[in-house]
């Protein structure tokens, strides 16, 4: 049966019929959407501070978006505040690349930005990449 | 409240250390309580009190970037916050500094810790 499918397929591309074209609806181009917060590298003032397993993170920047999450990227020895609208503000990292361990087990951070001059506190994930 | 013990701080300047180490202390201490969780909340320094922060002397291990570790000892007062920064920032820095909501202002050497 399988050989006879080929052969039919095969006079059939030798008759030059193609299989019927699926007709896929034409999807609307969309701009990008602009990003919204602090994106970039970012030059501020930063503290960390841990005490047994909690972290707080304090950075002194006048953010205009919600903080997401934190992400600390390692070999870059960066971390990234990741915001709502897709803005992820980068920081040079003051945690010793070495001091990884110590941190491995954190899930969440306790950070603290300022809003419109006001401190803010926020309790996010912590991602550590290695 | 936040109890003293061993702390690890980590910042990019000594200055640092004195400007954000009350922030730390007080979302610790708010924490500790159980107030930041989900939604953003916004709290104040100006009047916070260290015996709101700290319930036992803090002894930290500090970290700042290109520099040597050293500790840090703070007691638990009834000084506003941004004493115990200008407190801080002597201990850190062996300088009678002085910090205010604008800032950091040094006023001179006076020994090293």
């Amino acid at each position: 049966m399988g050989i006879i499918n080929q052969i039919l397929t095969y006079c059939r591309y030798i008759l030059g019929k193609k299989p019927p074209q699926v007709s896929v609806p034409r999807v609307p181009f969309e701009p990008e959407k602009p990003l919204v917060g602090t994106n970039g590298a970012l030059a501020c003032d930063v503290l960390v501070l841990k005490q047994e397993n909690k972290v707080v993170l304090v950075v002194d920047h006048d953010f205009t978006d919600r903080p997401e999450w934190v992400e600390w990227d390692v070999p870059r020895n960066v971390i990234g505040v990741a915001q709502v609208g897709g803005a992820v503000a980068e920081i040079g990292s003051v945690i010793p690349p070495e001091k990884l361990q110590m941190f491995r087990d954190t899930r969440s951070v306790y950070l603290s930005t300022r809003f419109e001059g006001r401190p803010v506190a926020h309790m996010v994930y912590l991602v550590i990449r290695e | 409240m936040t109890t003293g013990g061993t702390m690890e701080i980590y910042a990019n300047s000594r200055e640092s250390v004195a400007r954000l180490l009350p922030d730390a202390l007080k979302v610790l201490s708010l924490a500790d309580k159980g107030q930041i969780a989900g939604e953003p909340v916004a709290y104040s320094l100006a009047s916070a009190k260290m015996r709101d922060v700290l319930d036992t002397p803090l002894q930290a291990s500090v970290h700042v970037t290109g520099q040597s570790g050293f500790s840090l000892a703070m007691a638990a007062n009834d000084e506003v916050v941004t004493e115990a920064a200008n407190q801080a920032v002597f201990l850190a820095t062996g300088t009678n500094a002085k910090v205010s909501a604008a800032g950091l202002t040094q006023q001179g050497p006076s020994g090293k810790i």
